[in-house]
């Protein structure tokens, strides 16, 4: 049988296929970026910023806290740019998988000292160890011992935060690329209206990039969790059913978001533009690299709200959280809800001659 | 079988097509001629569908594109300018993929690569074809459903004599099929030898339409002297000599073209004159007049400027 949507993803799979070049791309890079991110960011320099949790105990109630944390921050400047919460262990793990807090401290068990307990490959708990150690020696030596306990708890490393926010910007880039400015490309070379002139379903053509797209983003998504399972031990903690429902959804919103994008420009230019437009922002703000916790409180409801920001932390909630439907159900809603939006204003604008 | 009456569309404030009518019978081949700008691709955009008109009305075998698009785009055969097909994707993959926009098996991609003289071509990627062979494939393209109206947007525009020829013959053995073909085209030469009906646009307008044997019969009854003058002046002078009709001069250097009843007789004349006036007569021709001298009576313009 010679059906038109069978040949219309075949073509594209022949396309990216014939092109050496994009299997580096589209396959190579982000392992290399996962493990250049893992590996060597991990123990360079970072700032001291972001939130400290506190951990609450018999020993250590809220008040011997409150009390620390005052000194901690009249000690230094730089102390005082540090926010602190007061909170339980659990509690501490969590906000570390999420990435809203880098280090927390607990009072040793069985020993007048204080712990401090971070991934040691994370630049950014280092300084803020470094800080708030250098600071309280300074104001009252031999006041009070510490010591470090590096974190094997899985999903609390860096790696364990980078590598869902990899794959999440992996599937906005692959959808950008991939559809929006694939679609740019035909309409640039006037094959898209030359395609519009036959009996074609237009409905179809699109349909053929986003299922392409999905097949191509998935064995990208599978390659490198291959390599970071093997070779940083991360896991998924949470359920498989739904991170595949989350990244479906996830595929949708940027599918829909790159017809919507491609619809009406035929210069490459403006293609382009619009694309470093929609990524560059949501790469940075949407918390793939680093938490969004650092901005100011009144920008995080706002970064919550892009598709990106869905679509990483809901897989880092499986990934790392051991999440399932429950927690990513609705996420996973909006993100298809979105994508069907957005697919379905792009077709009604869309210029096919 | 397509008739358009008094079409007229403007983009911004550029009139592109002015009131134009046409009507086109079944297996009538005809040929839209006129240089660039003149309005022909914004025509045959308008009867593909592709553009609508502001005003007007177009009506393909009874229907019109908005009651009858799916209809139409499944007897339609095109070739639109300056289309680029898949460079890494083959000429049998090309074929095949269109094919099934139109419901049709890959069995008939061999008779279109046979007709289109690709076959020993068709495990070769888009990228490596010449512009010839790439123009033979988007002409195969065109008739892969077989159909009923071929409409060509200058098909051989850029391509070499041989190249040329090569869709000129495609084009030739699909004659008595009837189907019917529009072709627009800046070549006199390919609307005298494809076409049996002319239509001659220009500015948006058509100038005049009939068979190729009309428009000998009402415009092409004169000859003409082509010629070229160092100087200009006194030239006007060989415009006054017994016998002839008019004197058009090439906007660019110093061509004119004698318009006369006979050159046997005006040609001593024109000599004559040429003599008396002190003109340095730099080139000669004389020759029955053609599409192209038509035109240029008409617009004061050669086709291809």
């Amino acid at each position: 049988m010679n059906r038109p949507f069978l040949n219309l993803v075949a073509l594209q799979f022949k396309e990216f296929f014939r092109e050496p070049e994009i299997i580096f791309w589209a396959f190579l890079l982000p392992i290399i970026l996962s493990w250049l991110l893992g590996v060597a960011i991990g123990s360079g320099a970072g700032g001291a910023s972001g939130t400290v949790a506190v951990i609450e105990s018999r020993e250590a109630p809220r008040e011997y806290w409150t009390a620390w944390v005052e000194r901690a921050k009249e000690a230094s400047r730089e102390g005082r740019r540090i926010g602190f919460t007061i909170v339980t262990r659990d509690e501490a793990i969590l906000a570390l998988k999420k990435g809203e807090i880098s280090l927390f401290i607990e009072k040793t068990p069985g020993a007048d000292s204080i712990r401090y307990s971070f991934d040691p490959r994370s630049g950014e708990a280092q300084m803020t160890y470094l800080t708030l150690e250098r600071s309280l020696r300074a104001r009252a030596p031999g006041d009070e011992r510490s010591d470090v306990a590096p974190l094997r708890i899985q999903g609390t490393r860096y790696v364990d935060f980078l590598v869902p926010g990899l794959l999440a910007m992996d599937v906005m880039s692959s959808a950008l690329w991939g559809i929006g400015w694939a679609l740019i490309e035909i309409r640039i070379k006037k094959l898209l209206r030359r395609m519009a002139a036959t009996p074609m379903h237009k409905s179809m053509f699109l349909a053929s990039h986003f299922v392409t797209r999905l097949i191509v983003n998935a064995i990208e998504f599978f390659a490198l969790f291959i390599f970071v399972y093997f070779y940083f031990g991360v896991r998924i903690q949470g359920s498989v059913p739904a991170l595949v429902a989350i990244f479906i959804a996830g595929n949708m919103a940027f599918a829909g978001l790159s017809v919507l994008m491609s619809s009406r420009t035929a210069n490459p230019r403006v293609g382009n533009g619009l694309i470093n437009a929609i990524t560059f922002p949501m790469t940075l703000l949407s918390g793939v690299f680093f938490s969004y916790h650092h901005f100011p409180h009144w920008a995080i409801p706002v970064v919550r709200l892009l598709p990106l920001t869905m679509l990483a932390d809901s897989i880092r909630s499986i990934f790392n959280e051991g999440a399932g439907f429950a927690q990513v159900g609705i996420p996973a809603l909006v993100l298809a809800g979105i994508g069907a939006l957005f697919f379905y204003v792009g077709m009604k604008i869309y210029k096919w001659y | 079988m397509i008739s358009a009456r008094n079409i007229s569309k403007r983009f911004k404030d550029v009139v592109a097509v002015r009131d134009v009518s046409l009507e086109i019978e079944k297996g009538q081949y005809v040929a839209l001629l006129g240089p660039n700008g003149a309005g022909k691709t914004t025509l045959v955009e308008m009867i593909e569908g592709i553009q609508r008109p502001d005003t007007g009305e177009i009506r393909i075998l009874g229907k019109s594109w908005g009651d009858g698009e799916r209809h139409l785009r499944r007897i339609l055969g095109l070739s639109l300018q300056e289309t680029t097909y898949i460079d890494k994707l083959t000429v049998e993959e090309t074929l095949n993929l269109f094919a099934s926009f139109f419901g049709l098996g890959r069995d008939v991609t061999p008779r279109i690569l046979d007709l289109i003289n690709l076959t020993d071509k068709r495990k070769s990627y888009v990228m490596n074809l010449s512009h010839g062979m790439r123009q033979r494939l988007s002409i195969g393209i065109a008739l892969i459903n077989e159909p009923e109206i071929l409409i060509l947007d200058e098909p051989t525009t850029g391509l070499d004599p041989v190249a040329r020829r090569e869709i000129w013959d495609i084009l030739t053995d699909l004659k008595g099929k009837d189907t019917s073909m529009i072709l627009t085209t800046h070549y006199m030469e390919e609307a005298e030898r494809l076409c049996d009906h002319i239509v001659i646009m220009d500015k948006g307008s058509v100038l005049v339409q009939g068979t190729l044997d009309d428009l000998l019969a009402a415009h092409m009854q004169r000859e003409v002297i082509s010629f070229t003058v160092e100087e200009r002046s006194g030239a006007e002078a060989l415009s006054r000599i017994e016998g002839a009709l008019d004197l058009v001069w090439d906007p660019k250097g110093n061509r004119g073209h004698l318009y006369v009843k006979e050159i046997l007789t005006s040609l001593p004349r024109f000599l004559e004159a040429v003599e008396r006036e002190r003109l340095s007569l730099r080139q000669l021709e004389c020759r029955k007049m053609n599409l192209d001298d038509l035109f240029i009576s008409l617009t004061g313009r050669r086709l291809h400027e």
